[in-house]
């Protein structure tokens, strides 16, 4: 998936774009207003993260015009502007969330995990039903697998790899391989990538992250799911 | 001006003032009356001796006319002749006591014009026999001897009132004398006094003698009254001339000629007053504007510093975050240096939220934006933020979720009641190294209950806490950091939610603790149609 995300701070587009890429998504970034509309049109984004204060036009006008041009892209607005009037009229024109600064990694990624669930459940062609790994049940239109009562959140990346352990099940999957597939052909990752997020990953759903029954390293090779 | 302003203009300018001008008017018309009442009864006394004056004049007449009469021959040619001497006679007259019948004039005889016209004035009086009953008096008398000796009789004819004044001249006879009207009335004017503006009293009034039509026969005293002016004392004189009245103008009464002036000496004072008045409002409205602009300003910057915080802000978060994952489980030193730095800017994100949310509070803009979640996800993922800063501060903290149905709920508010309350945890109750926060759903309503193994708060501070800027002084206290405004935006941002937020007593299900904080949230299921999706106040 392809997110545009429109931030004049370069800090701050910079470390979203680092933030979404490690949930799986490919980014596109735009400094101001004008720039997002133009990337909007060439590179067809799935998601859309627009600051509402840009240079040039700001976040409203470009979500009414993406709006204008294709009414079901995920809109999320990132802004400074807390005032209740500005929330409403960001989420009146059609956007999806609101996200207030200050903000930090984990409440954007939720933000960002639940409008994409939303949208997925509304796909033209939504995601499997669910499969299980274990005593975990995954489903990937939510977004979200359960262990019992317990509920977690899953990123696109997450399910990209869990899918893949779960379809080769019972094989080891190579370190090239989840590269290839949940990172993307054009992706040039460094390897510590996929153990930080395979670290991550475990810490979510695994009863003992430290003695990973569904996510098991294979040393020298990669992670393989025994099922 | 708004609708506010004008009635508090109304209400300390405008109601003061009616109020003084209302009893200030009140006192002077008194003041106007009691004085108006002593003068009236110093002239009801001058109208009496004047009345009086023309009493005596008219009894003078009586008695000339009785001395003229006295020895004359009661024949036609005598009685003209007196008739002629006689100016204040206008006509003399003789009247049979017993028969009633008119001697004199007769009209047996040939009568001179004045005598006929005489005839046609009393015509009414002889023929049907008016003068009768004064004669004979009020105890029903014959005309004889019984009654009255003489007397005064009033009647009306043409211009005015004719007086004529009889007796009983002892040979069964009734003799009498129409007098002269005109003679009649200068002598009365006589009898008055003339206008002299030296004398006491004269230039500030005006006396009228007035007939029985109230036209002015005659008038003394410098001031004029006005058309439309009342007398200040009125007098009907006395019989015989009880159709005619004095009457007395004071300058100054009647028709609100003294109340005019009572309220041109007023109305400088309430001028005065009214400038005063409304000078101490404009200078109180002027200062009240300058702080009220001084406190927008104020918050306006607030706004603008917390707002230009905000951008930096996120990317302190963000990037120590991201670094916190690069780093792994490697480097500890570095890691808990990130840790420092994630947690102060989670902190100081923090105290930017109170802040505007106090604004907001301030501005009663304060809202909630609900929507379909987990309270315990949000209470969770709100709880492993503070973990290491509690960890930090030597707190373990217990979390016992019990909330994890999808209900409508503003998880930012939830989150920042939650912070504020671990906030003073960190604070206040360190020392007790230990929090335990535990969730409930009952159908609509959470209950969030967060525990503490402090000193708790005393008894007389427990409503107080929650006041914005208040802060309990003492030993444990001072010289703790903090705005004090935590628990008051906690506490509105919970009743937004239709719940509350109370100190309660300690709960038999979590351990003994010094202070436990219960935060219940009404908040509808996601089944239920009205949940949500909307923002709501």
């Amino acid at each position: 998936m392809k997110i545009l995300i429109a931030e004049d701070d370069h800090h701050l587009r910079h470390g979203l774009a680092e933030i979404m890429r490690k949930e799986g998504y490919d980014t596109v970034l735009a400094g101001d207003g004008d720039e997002a509309l133009e990337l909007f049109r060439r590179e067809q984004p799935d998601f859309v993260c627009l600051d509402v204060m840009m240079p040039g036009t700001n976040g409203y006008d470009v979500c009414r015009e993406i709006r204008q041009a294709r009414s079901t892209v995920p809109i999320i607005f990132i802004s400074a502007k807390s005032e209740e009037v500005d929330k409403v009229l960001g989420l009146e024109l059609g956007a999806d969330d609101f996200i207030i600064k200050p903000f930090g990694v984990r409440e954007v990624v939720a933000r960002l995990r639940a409008v994409a669930r939303r949208y997925r459940a509304t796909a033209a062609d939504p995601a499997p039903e669910s499969f299980a790994m274990g005593d975990l049940e995954i489903f990937p239109s939510e977004l979200r697998a359960r262990r019992g009562e317990q509920v977690i959140d899953l990123g696109p990346r997450d399910l990209a790899v869990l899918d893949l352990l779960h379809r080769r099940r019972g094989s080891v999957v190579s370190r090239d391989t989840f590269f290839d597939v949940c990172w993307g052909l054009d992706h040039v990752p460094n390897s510590r990538s996929l153990d930080q997020h395979i670290s991550q990953l475990r810490k979510r759903i695994e009863k003992d992250p430290k003695s990973p029954r569904i996510i098991r390293t294979v040393h020298g090779a990669g992670y393989r799911y025994d099922g | 001006m708004n609708r506010h302003l004008v009635a508090v203009f109304v209400l300390i300018v405008v109601v003061p003032l009616v109020i003084v001008g209302w009893l200030g008017a009140r006192l002077a018309r008194e003041q106007v009356e009691r004085a108006d009442e002593r003068l009236a009864e110093v002239m009801r006394s001058s109208l009496r001796g004047f009345d009086a004056e023309i009493g005596g004049l008219l009894d003078e007449r009586a008695r000339s006319l009785r001395a003229a009469m006295d020895g004359v021959p009661r024949t036609s040619e005598a009685l003209r002749d007196l008739t002629r001497r006689l100016p204040v006679a206008g006509q003399l007259f003789v009247v049979d006591a017993a028969s009633g019948e008119l001697l004199y004039p007769s009209l047996m005889d040939r009568l001179p014009a004045s005598e006929e016209d005489f005839l046609r004035r009393t015509r009414e009086i002889w023929t049907r026999h008016r003068l009768l009953p004064e004669v004979a008096g009020e105890g029903g008398a014959e005309l004889g001897e019984a009654g009255p000796r003489e007397g005064w009789y009033p009647w009306f004819w043409g211009d005015g009132l004719r007086l004529i004044f009889w007796w009983r001249d002892g040979g069964g006879r009734i003799v009498g004398a129409e007098l002269d009207r005109l003679r009649l009335l200068s002598d009365v004017v006589a009898s008055l006094p003339d206008t002299d503006p030296r004398a006491p009293g004269q230039d500030a009034g005006r006396i009228r003698l007035l007939d029985a039509q109230g036209a002015v026969l005659y008038q003394w005293g410098v001031y004029e009254p006005a058309a439309g002016d009342w007398p200040l004392v009125s007098h009907p004189l006395g019989h015989p001339l009880a159709a005619w009245s004095l009457e007395y103008f004071a300058a100054g009464s009647g028709s609100g000629g003294g109340w005019r002036g009572v309220l041109f000496g007023l109305l400088p004072g309430i001028g005065g007053l009214a400038v005063l008045v409304i000078g101490l409002a404009f200078y109180f409205y002027r200062e009240s504007s300058r702080e009220m602009r001084d406190a927008a300003q104020r918050v306006s910057f607030v706004n603008q510093v917390s707002h230009e915080l905000k951008t930096p802000l996120t990317n302190i978060r963000i990037y120590a975050e991201l670094l916190e994952e690069e780093l792994g489980g490697k480097g500890d030193a570095a890691r808990r240096h990130l840790g420092v730095i994630v947690a102060e800017s989670q902190r100081l994100s923090r105290m930017i939220l109170n802040i505007l949310s106090f604004s907001r509070r301030e501005r009663r803009t304060l809202e909630l934006r609900r929507r379909i979640g987990v309270v315990d996800e949000a209470v969770g993922a709100l709880l492993e933020q503070f973990r290491p800063s509690l960890e930090t501060h030597g707190i373990v903290l217990g979390f016992r979720p019990g909330a994890g149905r999808p209900v409508s709920f503003d998880a930012d508010a939830v989150q920042q009641i939650v912070a504020n309350l671990l906030s003073n945890v960190e604070k206040y109750a360190a020392s007790g190294r230990r929090v335990d926060v535990a969730t409930e759903q009952a159908g609509e309503e959470i209950t969030v209950t967060v525990a503490d193994r402090g000193p708790g708060v005393a008894e007389g501070e427990r409503e107080r806490i929650f006041e914005p800027f208040y802060r309990p002084s003492n030993a444990l206290s001072d010289g703790v950091t903090g705005t004090g405004i935590g628990l008051a935006i906690a506490r509105d941002l919970a009743r937004l939610h239709g719940g509350d937020l109370e100190l309660a007593a300690t709960e038999s299900k979590i351990p003994r603790s010094g202070a436990c904080f219960r935060l219940t949230l009404n908040c509808p299921s996601a089944l239920n149609p009205s949940a949500n999706l909307g923002d709501s106040r």
